[in-house]
């Protein structure tokens, strides 16, 4: 007699165990697909939020300044945003490797290809405009949300970091026009940093990195700069100076 | 029903033809057991479990791709219970990533080992294998026991197939070296 068969076909057979039916597994098959695309969706959002941040506030351009700039620009990172992605990618990973087609491969293949989508997907995202959209009704306060997560991250309170248009040269160095901040006087001497020549004029849009006290700026770097210039609607700079005057 | 290949049969259970589950039962009990006896050496544990194995494979019966082979699929059944019960036993944390399993390595074809080696390196498994580390033992057992492919040690084990080719080249080092310590 054969007590392993018996016994399993007569719990069968008095229905102490059941077999689940398909739709239960196609529903958790299809959960996990959406887990991954969800996830994969929310993945790329963030880093090519991530990158535009970066743009936008200027912080990408400081490690051309040398060794301080790079200092400055990993304290820049936004390493809240970097760890919240890295997670996501942890949890792909291990979403993938159910799948055949993710534990057969070597962990640094799977981790590989999730990469290079995530990079393509970032890419083509940063190319729509999404976020440039979603900054400019933030900077004009018109997006209810995601308002203030926009515009801490592109337009975040850097003391080092100063991004605006120039409005006057003069011997010292130059006027900027800071997007923020207003009027900055900026000076200029050997020690300064451009690393793309002294050429700059009325108009130029610049990022200046170093220590900004009061209306001064004693930069240590100057380049232009490449992102689109968003500046605070006449509503926020009124509820700023609002606050201000408060404090 | 004898000369059905496990997947038509897998296709019957699934068709609610639960007698037809005897045949799987038949033709895999005493294969998951070898199996289990190379993690557990109590019987009526390894009894319990197999029958658990069976157990889950009919309430998952219905998860099964009759397109890939039954074999992997009870085989990883089996595998998850018996891990889970030797963790039970030992108390050992669960692995999350191995190092073998991040990078690609590249392996020789199957074996290369002619009918007078694999004979010796089953005797070395005999009395050695309880020696060596879980994630040798298990691709050995499933190699050289069950004799199941390196593709089918992949589904199993949920590992590369490079991996499963590095750990049964090293798990037979270590079964070597084993056995010149002793002989020394």
């Amino acid at each position: 007699m054969n007590n392993v068969k018996d016994s399993v076909l007569n719990k069968i057979k008095q229905g102490e165990v059941a077999m689940r039916p398909r739709w239960h597994f196609m529903l958790k098959g299809v959960l996990a697909l959406s887990g991954i695309c969800i996830l994969t969706l929310w993945l790329i959002y963030l880093l090519s939020f991530v990158v535009f941040a970066l743009v936008t506030s200027g912080v990408i351009m400081i490690p051309a300044f040398g060794f301080h700039g790079l200092v400055e620009f990993l304290s820049a990172l936004p390493w809240v945003l970097i760890f919240i992605a890295a997670v996501f990618i942890i949890l792909l990973e291990i979403l993938v490797n159910r799948y055949s087609f993710g534990y057969r491969k070597p962990l640094l293949y799977t981790l590989f290809a999730i990469i290079s989508f995530t990079i393509v997907g970032t890419f083509v995202v940063s190319k729509t405009g999404i976020h440039e959209l979603a900054m400019q009704r933030s900077v004009e306060s018109r997006l209810p949300v995601m308002g203030h997560f926009y515009k801490g991250y592109g337009l975040p309170p850097h003391e080092r970091i100063s991004v605006g248009e120039i409005l006057l040269i003069n011997k010292n160095g130059f006027v900027l026009n800071e997007r923020v901040e207003g009027r900055l006087n900026v000076t200029i001497n050997d020690y300064t940093k451009v690393p793309t020549g002294a050429a700059f004029g009325v108009g130029d849009q610049v990022v200046v990195f170093g220590l900004r006290q009061e209306d001064e700026i004693e930069a240590w770097g100057v380049k232009p700069f490449y992102g689109k210039m968003f500046r605070p609607s006449e509503r926020t700079e009124k509820m700023r100076f609002q606050e201000e005057s408060e404090l | 029903m004898q000369e059905e290949s496990d997947e038509t049969i897998a296709i019957l259970v699934q068709n609610d033809d639960s007698e037809a589950f005897g045949f799987l039962i038949e033709r895999y009990e005493e294969k998951i057991k070898r199996y289990g006896r190379k993690f557990l050496n109590t019987k009526e544990d390894i009894e319990d479990i197999v029958q658990e194995v069976f157990i889950k494979a009919y309430t998952y019966i219905q998860s099964f791709d009759a397109n890939q082979r039954f074999s992997p699929w009870i085989y990883r059944i089996a595998h998850n219970e018996f891990v889970n019960e030797l963790r039970k036993k030992t108390r050992q944390p669960l692995g999350f990533f191995d190092p073998d399993t991040i990078l690609p390595f590249v392996i020789s074809s199957e074996t290369t080992d002619g009918p007078i080696e694999q004979a010796e390196l089953k005797k070395m498994m005999e009395e050695f294998l309880a020696e060596l580390d879980e994630k040798y033992r298990e691709p050995l057992v499933l190699f050289f026991y069950e004799e199941l492919s390196y593709q089918d040690i992949s589904e199993v084990l949920h590992i590369p197939v490079t991996t499963v080719g590095v750990r049964i080249n090293r798990g037979k080092v270590k079964l070597k070296d084993l056995y010149t310590k002793k002989a020394v």
